[in-house]
């Protein structure tokens, strides 16, 4: 097992090689991360490699001594928010179908609220929220992630999380009606 | 809610989706591509420089001539630079078994000459055929049918014969034909028919409407190795009012799909284009000047490329050859200027012409890769165009500079 301090000790010299080793680490926790934003297997591929490609050209601004983890992480959340703008071409994809094997129907609605509510929210939202509670980073890596101190990050989690609430709140009070 | 239960609740909703498999090899690919990129592109720095400097230097050393030749002497008219009837790098005839694109230096019996496309230049034997004759070749060149007689591109032997009146589109085997002929009388459909030239040929039945400056019935793929015959019906505008997809040995259609024409003082039309083995149409829509890549026969759309004209496929399928366009219904095609070739899955640019270049309106597909031919007018080139091979890697290059066209399908621009 690498290092990292030690292999990004001198990250502008560093060869594709090193930097993929490096990587190979975390591409599980990136996927993960980009199929929560996209709801898409295909597309969260994608973005994984792009955002490799992407961190490889700009691996001269990862700071020695800080963790690979959240910065690797930050260039996929921009790869996301990349993916989902209108860009001049697309390509037409359906939203995966999850296979749903829950037993209990009000488990059933109660996960399709849930996942409503997240599309419905905004980027920085959702990413925020997939960071904490999907991903279950600590405080700290999250605000690292997002380039922000962690009573900033706190702050973030709560009023995004408000927001949650407040819409399956409503969702609750549209089924009830 | 506590966390612990919140987590419960997002791992529940979003579900914990598994790794792929070979997602860690793709990325790694990914990486390298990229970074083998980087390297060929850092490679074009001296050489860009190089040229800078070369220019320059000529420019400085043709205005100081012209400077003297003003001041000094009478200016005379001097012999005019006539283009080689030979490419300097000509060498014999083709080799057996490698794949080849054709094209005519001059129109002429012996002005035929061909590329391989790793930039070889072979000559073609002269031959026998009426001035006038529409050439084509087959995908691989091995094969080239003019006037109605098809022959073999390496020794010149005589192959076989089609009718005369009928438009050749070769097999993806460089084997088989699939032949248009239109029936007698305006307004007639064309027969479309398919098989091996010098034998009986398998009629696939008749299809659209021709008429003086209306092409009618088109083939747009033949395919021996997917059994399918992609067939459009073709207005006066290049505007596309059908496709039909046909099995080869059946004759039955297997797809159809018509496009709506809504103005008859314009085009306002569709173009449309087929991958080699009739796996995909592209469609041009002259209103709003973009693409739509449709897989055939599922119908289902893979990809729209907005303000792009896609002229053709690579043989595989995945790449096309495009050019910028804006929305302009006077013309259905229009877009020849600045081509560029690129990954319609990813809307990865993998070539682009150099700025200004104009396409002469032919294109041949690399057989088993996904490189292009084009024939091709740029700054340099000056009043004949010259015939550009792009590669699978994205490496474009001229071969020879000094060609009249290519003796592949035509792409409507001409």
């Amino acid at each position: 097992m690498l290092n990292v301090d030690e292999v990004m000790a001198d990250h502008r010299d560093i060869d594709s090689d090193a930097f993929m080793e490096a990587i190979e680490p975390l591409i599980p926790d990136a996927y993960r991360l980009a199929y929560a934003m996209l709801r898409s297997r295909a597309d969260a591929s994608d973005v994984v490699q792009e955002a490799t490609v992407s961190a490889w050209r700009r691996r001269g601004s990862f700071w020695q001594g800080t963790e690979m983890r959240p910065w690797f992480l930050a260039v996929v959340a921009n790869q996301c928010r990349q993916a989902v703008r209108q860009r001049w071409w697309s390509v037409i994809r359906r939203p995966d179908l999850t296979l749903e094997s829950k037993s209990n129907a009000a488990e059933f609605d109660e996960a399709e609220d849930l996942r409503a509510a997240l599309r419905r929210l905004n980027h920085s939202d959702r990413l925020v929220l997939v960071l904490r509670f999907y991903l279950d980073l600590p405080l700290n890596d999250v605000a690292a992630t997002l380039r922000i101190a962690p009573v900033a990050a706190r702050v973030r989690v709560h009023r995004a999380l408000a927001r949650l609430r407040r819409m399956l709140q409503e969702a609750e009070d549209f089924t009830d009606e | 809610m506590s966390d612990s239960k919140l987590r419960a609740r997002f791992h529940n909703a979003i579900g914990d989706e598994a790794v792929p498999a070979e997602l860690k090899s793709q990325t790694d690919l990914a990486l390298r591509r990229a970074v083998d990129a980087r390297r060929l592109r850092m490679r074009w720095i001296p050489s860009a420089i190089a040229a800078a400097l070369a220019v320059a230097i000529i420019a400085s050393l043709v205005a100081i001539g012209a400077y003297r030749r003003s001041q000094t002497v009478p200016s005379t008219t001097g012999p005019t630079t006539k283009a080689s009837p030979v490419p300097p790098a000509a060498r014999g005839p083709i080799p057996t078994g490698t794949a080849v694109v054709i094209y005519w230096r001059s129109v002429a019996p012996d002005g035929l000459y061909a590329s391989s496309w790793t930039g070889g230049l072979y000559k073609v034997p002269t031959l026998n055929f009426e001035s006038g004759a529409l050439a084509v070749q087959s995908p691989d060149g091995s094969r080239l049918s003019v006037g109605g007689v098809v022959y073999d591109t390496s020794s010149g032997a005589l192959l076989g014969h089609l009718p005369t009146d009928a438009t050749v589109t070769w097999a993806d085997d460089s084997r088989h034909v699939c032949l248009a002929t239109p029936l007698p009388g305006q307004g007639s459909p064309t027969q479309i028919s398919y098989g091996l030239p010098g034998s009986s040929l398998t009629d696939l039945g008749k299809f659209g409407s021709w008429a003086v400056q209306v092409p009618g019935a088109l083939v747009l793929a033949c395919s021996a190795s997917s059994n399918r015959v992609v067939i459009s019906n073709v207005g006066g505008e290049n505007d596309t009012s059908d496709v039909w997809v046909v099995n080869s040995t059946t004759g039955l259609v297997v797809y159809h799909r018509s496009y709506l024409t809504t103005s008859k003082t314009n085009a306002n039309g569709v173009f449309v284009v087929a991958s080699p083995h009739g796996d995909y149409l592209a469609e041009t829509d002259s209103s709003t000047g973009s693409a739509t890549i449709r897989q055939i026969p599922a119908n289902e759309v893979v990809a729209q490329l907005t303000h792009m004209q896609v002229h053709g496929f690579s043989w595989t399928g995945d790449r096309v050859l495009v050019a910028p366009r804006q929305p302009d219904v006077s013309i259905v095609n229009t877009a020849n200027t600045d081509p560029e070739v690129m990954d319609w899955r990813t809307g990865a640019k993998v070539w682009r012409a150099p700025a200004g270049a104009i396409m002469g309106g032919r294109m041949s597909a690399q057989p088993g890769g996904d490189g292009f031919a084009i024939d091709l007018f740029t700054v340099f080139t000056g009043g004949r165009p010259a015939i550009w091979l792009i590669g699978s890697d994205g490496h474009g290059r001229a071969v020879d500079d000094n060609i009249e066209t290519l003796v592949t399908e035509l792409i409507g621009l001409v």
